[in-house]
């Protein structure tokens, strides 16, 4: 079954973006993917922008994280029938032109959730600083105590979620920690997984605005406190 | 009596009441504050019981005794606050993605005629 892209939708969390937005919402809206933006409470000029892009956009009236924004995008596509939902970074790190490869495994039936990652392929793995590179390994290693998942990659913003997978996983971390949540909630609800290999273009401006490489040790801390309070 | 009492017992029922004027009003909070307080201004007006129960759990000083138990309040007080902020930043998100997505379908209604709310 091929999915027909209206029936894709793919959500791009935003937080003062106005820059890089209309770059990367608009190829994906013109390649005939439904676009649902969050702009999570922009002090800059994010929403106005948005207004001249032919996507879906939602705001929040104030800044929650992109946990939260990303959540908020799925449950508009939930009421919306979205059948697929991609989550994809507004920094112009993800390359659409790869939905098609990330979702073909839910598209076959062979899973509920594809997750991107940048170590499947030589030529993605080196794209990757190498500090960034080691961080993740840790980060898989954290990954895998918080979640049981052991997988190639983490904290890789593209994936692919099936509709079983947007009704089932909750999520309640409103910051970066929502990334290892979802793992936990693949295991609790018992998705099928799988990841495939994309390509992630580090450019400076992505890196600075992407989350830093100490943030890890934030997340964890996040994490073992979700455990404890909820 | 020695001039640090009276402020210290001053200070301790100013507490009291503020407590009861604006914070919580259950009869249990209150019998806590009661007891917090009396049990403080007897610890202020005969310091000499502290020493005596410190000695007995092996502590040197009725004031380290004292410090022990204050930081281990102290965190206690820390968690409930922090696991009490974490239910209202939850509540908050709630609300403004409620408001986010009111703001894009406001014909949609959220919730069906039996107040349950729409998924």
């Amino acid at each position: 079954m091929i999915t027909s892209p209206p029936d894709v939708f793919v959500v791009i969390p935003a937080y003062n973006e106005s820059k890089s937005l209309a770059a990367v919402a608009a190829p994906v809206a013109a390649a005939g993917y439904a676009v649902v933006v969050v702009d999570d409470g922009s002090q800059d000029d994010t929403w106005n922008v948005l207004e001249t892009l032919p996507v879906r956009r939602l705001r929040h009236p104030i800044n929650l994280g992109q946990g939260a924004a990303l959540k908020t995008g799925m449950v508009y596509a939930l009421r919306h029938d979205a059948k697929i939902v991609i989550h994809f970074d507004a920094d112009g790190q993800h390359d659409y032109r790869q939905i098609p490869e990330l979702i073909e495994p839910i598209e076959k039936g062979e899973a509920d959730i594809v997750l991107g990652s940048r170590f499947l392929r030589a030529h993605d793995r080196n794209m990757v600083p190498s500090v960034k590179r080691a961080i993740l390994r840790i980060g898989v290693l954290a990954s895998w105590m918080a979640s049981g998942m052991w997988l190639s990659d983490t904290h890789n913003g593209f994936r692919a979620l099936s509709r079983r997978a947007l009704e089932t996983i909750r999520l309640h971390e409103n910051g970066f920690a929502h990334a290892t949540e979802i793992l936990s909630e693949i295991r609790r609800n018992n998705l099928r997984c799988v990841e495939r290999p994309v390509t992630i273009s580090y450019s400076q401006y992505s890196m600075a605005k992407g989350q830093s490489t100490l943030n890890s040790l934030n997340i964890v801390i996040d994490l073992a406190m979700r455990r404890l309070f909820r | 009596m020695i001039p640090i009492k009276p402020v210290l017992i001053a200070a301790i029922l100013l507490f009291a009441v503020l407590y009861f004027a604006k914070l919580r009003s259950r009869l249990w909070d209150r019998m806590l504050v009661l007891l917090f307080v009396a049990v403080s201004v007897g610890f202020i007006v005969s310091p000499d019981f502290t020493t005596s129960i410190a000695h007995r759990l092996g502590v040197g000083r009725g004031a380290d005794l004292l410090f022990y138990f204050s930081l281990i309040g102290f965190s206690f007080i820390f968690l409930l606050l922090f696991s009490w902020i974490r239910e209202l930043q939850q509540q908050v998100t709630s609300l403004a993605r409620e408001l986010a997505l009111h703001a894009a379908d406001p014909e949609r209604r959220a919730w069906n005629e039996n107040g349950d709310q729409i998924p």
